[in-house]
């Protein structure tokens, strides 16, 4: 975009009638001058939104369509085994999952992932300040609901259900938040 | 002899060079600000992506669709201001 220069009668030019002696000595094409346009950048930054979109809508899709919950019904200890305020450490849905079980103060049980949700450290139980806490990045979870209290996690502990049966607590599922 | 007009343009023609058509005034800045708040919505789309990554982690498939709904509004939106900009001006712009 160049500046409007006037004629010899004082209009403004064109940009058809701005061609000078040189182009026609040097007929380079115009549309050479410049291989990517603002309006081609533009195209390609909505192709783009496009994908993005096309990516979000997957994950919207996939949460539908696939089931997150993980496990099977597996004894985990023996309630009496558990005091107010005591955990009791296992592993599930795999042996390679580490878990945990607390009974609350109020006697009521609750079982989570032991894997920290930011970048999968073990969770511990703080039995002192009464808080799950990740000792990676001082995470830290409220044992009633999993909920992230402090820290970097943003995502609550994955919950594991529970069935209390004879005296022994089974852990029946384990489903994210 | 005139440096430059109509009769230079015929003979630069003759040679095979194209000339830019004419465009409107004011078409570049507007495709230049319809540019800008592209990047800005695909900004706005990241974000929303590594929003509903974490929504899916967490299992909160409503929300999940709800991030992808206002990502497929802004989609639309870039469409539409293709569609506007590509009345406004030229292919130059």
């Amino acid at each position: 975009m160049g500046a409007v220069t006037p004629d010899q009668d004082g209009r403004p030019l064109s940009n058809r009638t701005r061609a000078g002696r040189w182009q026609v000595e040097f007929p380079y094409g115009w549309d050479a001058d410049e291989l990517v346009s603002r309006r081609h950048l533009l195209r390609w930054a909505v192709w783009a939104s496009g994908a993005l979109f096309a990516a979000t809508g997957a994950l919207a899709g996939l949460s539908y369509v696939r089931e997150r919950s993980r496990g099977s019904k597996q004894a985990i200890v023996a309630a009496a085994a558990v005091p107010p305020g005591g955990v009791h450490y296992f592993n599930y849905p795999t042996s390679d999952d580490q878990a945990l079980l607390l009974r609350l103060a109020g006697g009521q049980l609750v079982a989570y992932s032991g894997k920290c949700t930011h970048l999968a450290c073990a969770v511990y139980w703080d039995a002192k300040d009464g808080k799950l806490r990740c000792p990676c990045h001082n995470g830290q979870f409220a044992p009633e609901t999993g909920d992230p209290i402090a820290g970097p996690p943003s995502r609550p502990l994955p919950r594991i259900t529970l069935q209390e049966e004879g005296g022994i607590v089974y852990a029946l599922k384990e489903t994210p938040a | 002899m005139r440096e430059s007009g109509e009769e230079w343009v015929r003979e630069l023609e003759a040679t095979g060079y194209h000339l830019p058509p004419e465009r409107r005034p004011g078409a570049g800045p507007i495709a230049l600000l319809g540019l800008a708040l592209g990047i800005l919505l695909i900004g706005i789309q990241l974000w929303l992506l590594t929003l509903a990554f974490n929504l899916y982690l967490a299992g909160k498939r409503s929300d999940t669709l709800v991030a992808a709904i206002i990502s497929g509004l802004v989609f639309l939106g870039g469409l539409a201001m293709l569609r506007v900009l590509g009345r406004a001006g030229t292919s130059r712009d």
